[in-house]
């Protein structure tokens, strides 16, 4: 009955989402840049001139994550595409959790779920599980452009495309546990907006470490579970210390 | 019989030191009609919280239904008893009709919405978009989805808040129909409205219960009151009744004279003032007001 529950209210959830024309542009639009834009181009312009074989300098004698750039190319897979990939799964849960969460509780539509026979926390998961889904649904279909385009035009092969797949879908997990952190600790619309801005300095300074100091595909591997731990630690500490009281209190 | 709803020696503080309830025992009988009345801020609405077990009591213990909002058994209970938020905010990207749906699926998959739709005639507004809807018939939505599963308990949180006189006029009877074989709370500030609606209150003030019964248990110990009027106007009765040693007060271009029999006193003060050349046009006891006791109990 209680998974009865979650599931009317996340099926309600994705229908608003998706009937949302401004919260749904507002979280494709930066994704796509990041995600199939920028990579796109600058793949297929690395094999245009004058960037084709551009040289880079080699910095793995004092850095370990700079073992596999040896060019343009390389520099791009490793270095430049793990940030893209961490910024684009962070932002669109983030910003669908603004709408899914915060706009709700400011615009009283939250009472109306109140009134009906749920408690806080069906609310919550099922807000929470429609902001994965449509994250999920948005992310992927666009890595897969880049997938077909990493694979076909670069040297990376298959492994590489399975672990930024991994990092891409830890990401989304830990940014839809942001999004529960900034729905419990944020007044309103513009205090969850700054609060979302701070949660994304953890990541994105874990993402720099390890494409720095973490050789190979293991940066990847290392960073996904580094964001899974985030993810649940945000989860078990909103929960634990924050309680959900404070999303309705 | 358990009482439907019960707070005993409910305590609520938030994590910025606000104290929601302050050891507040407030019980509604199964089928009374009870009011809980105070002014804004004054716990109504965390008490609200606490029957939906979206707040948890720092202190004392809340059942509904005899269950604890707290334990196992609360869903049960929970799917008996149906809410009319204050000023809830409405969808702009569903209809009414979803959410009458949503709201029925919720209390079970056997419950269809179409009832509760005929008997606030919302029939016609199925497919509006919720924002879409006029003041009154989003309270009307707002008091159909809570009516959905004919539940044995209804709470009304403020129903007619923010609604102008005429509209809160109109919702009145439907508030009546709706409170109508069942258990049913309704937490108002405004006066009028909680004694049109409710045998019983509680009065709560800066979250204590400071006063709870029937109408005529509260106002037993209120002083009666004569209403006097005259020509000469105000200032001249509550002249002459200073004269006579009677407490008085001006209140709307009469006097209200506190009185202990104000049958018997009324003749006497009305021979009293003619005699004295006050020309007296309306002298009558005055049934005590809620304002009153709402005044008593806060002293």
């Amino acid at each position: 009955m209680i998974i009865a529950e979650v599931r009317l209210l996340f099926w309600k959830e994705v229908r608003q989402l998706t009937r949302n024309t401004a919260a749904m542009l507002s979280s494709l639009f930066m994704p796509a840049v990041l995600m199939v834009l920028a990579p796109v181009l600058a793949l297929l312009a690395g094999r245009t001139e004058p960037y084709r074989g551009l040289r880079v300098p080699s910095l793995s004698s004092t850095l370990p994550g700079f073992d596999l750039v040896h060019d343009g190319e390389g520099y791009f897979l490793y270095i430049t595409l793990p940030f893209l990939f961490v910024i684009a799964a962070l932002l669109t849960p983030m910003l669908a959790g603004i709408h899914t969460l915060i706009v709700e509780r400011e615009r009283r539509s939250l009472e109306l779920l109140m009134a009906l026979p749920v408690v806080v926390g069906d609310i919550l998961a099922a807000k929470l599980a429609a902001i994965l889904a449509t994250a999920v649904a948005t992310i992927v279909p666009m890595f897969l452009v880049d997938a077909v385009v990493i694979v076909s035009l670069t040297g990376a092969g298959s492994a590489y495309v399975v672990a930024a797949l991994f990092l891409i879908v830890t990401t989304l997990i830990a940014s839809v546990s942001a999004s529960l952190l900034m729905a419990l600790m944020a007044r309103d619309l513009r205090s969850a907006t700054a609060l979302g801005g701070m949660l994304s300095v953890p990541p994105l300074f874990l993402t720099g470490l390890c494409v720095v100091f973490v050789p190979g595909l293991g940066r990847f591997v290392v960073l996904g579970l580094l964001m899974l731990a985030l993810g649940c630690g945000a989860l078990y500490g909103g929960l634990r210390w924050l309680t959900s009281e404070r999303y309705v209190a | 019989m358990a009482p439907a709803i019960a707070f005993r020696s409910v305590t609520k503080r938030f994590p910025n030191g606000t104290l929601g309830l302050a050891d507040a025992t407030w019980l509604v009988a199964e089928g009374a009609h009870a009011c809980l009345l105070g002014s804004s801020g004054s716990g109504k609405t965390t008490a609200v919280r606490m029957l939906q077990a979206a707040l948890r009591p720092t202190g004392g213990s809340v059942l509904l239904l005899g269950v604890p909002v707290d334990g196992p058994a609360f869903r049960q209970a929970r799917s008996r008893l149906g809410i009319v938020p204050q000023l809830p905010g409405m969808y702009p990207d569903l209809t009414a009709g979803e959410y009458m749906t949503l709201a029925a699926r919720l209390y079970g998959d056997e419950i269809r919405p179409d009832r509760a739709i005929d008997a606030l005639d919302l029939g016609e507004y199925l497919q509006t978009r919720m924002t879409y809807l006029s003041p009154n018939f989003q309270r009307r939505l707002a008091l159909a989805a809570a009516l959905v599963a004919d539940p044995d308990v209804l709470v009304l949180d403020e129903p007619t808040a923010g609604l102008e006189p005429d509209d809160a006029h109109d919702l009145q009877p439907f508030l009546r129909e709706a409170m109508r074989g069942r258990t049913a709370v309704l937490c108002t500030h405004r006066e009028q409205e909680a004694r049109a609606l409710c045998q019983e209150v509680a009065i709560l003030r800066a979250g204590r219960v400071v006063a709870q019964g029937t109408w005529e248990d509260l106002t037993r110990h209120i002083r009666p009151r004569l209403r006097v009027a005259a020509r000469q106007g105000a200032d001249r009765v509550l002249a002459e009744l200073e004269r006579l040693n009677l407490h008085a007060e001006a209140a709307d271009g009469a006097v209200l004279v506190s009185t202990a029999d104000p049958q018997q006193d009324g003749a006497a003060v009305l021979r009293q003032l003619l005699d004295a050349g006050v020309d007296v046009y309306e002298c009558a006891p005055v049934a005590p007001e809620v304002k009153d006791i709402v005044l008593e109990a806060y002293q």
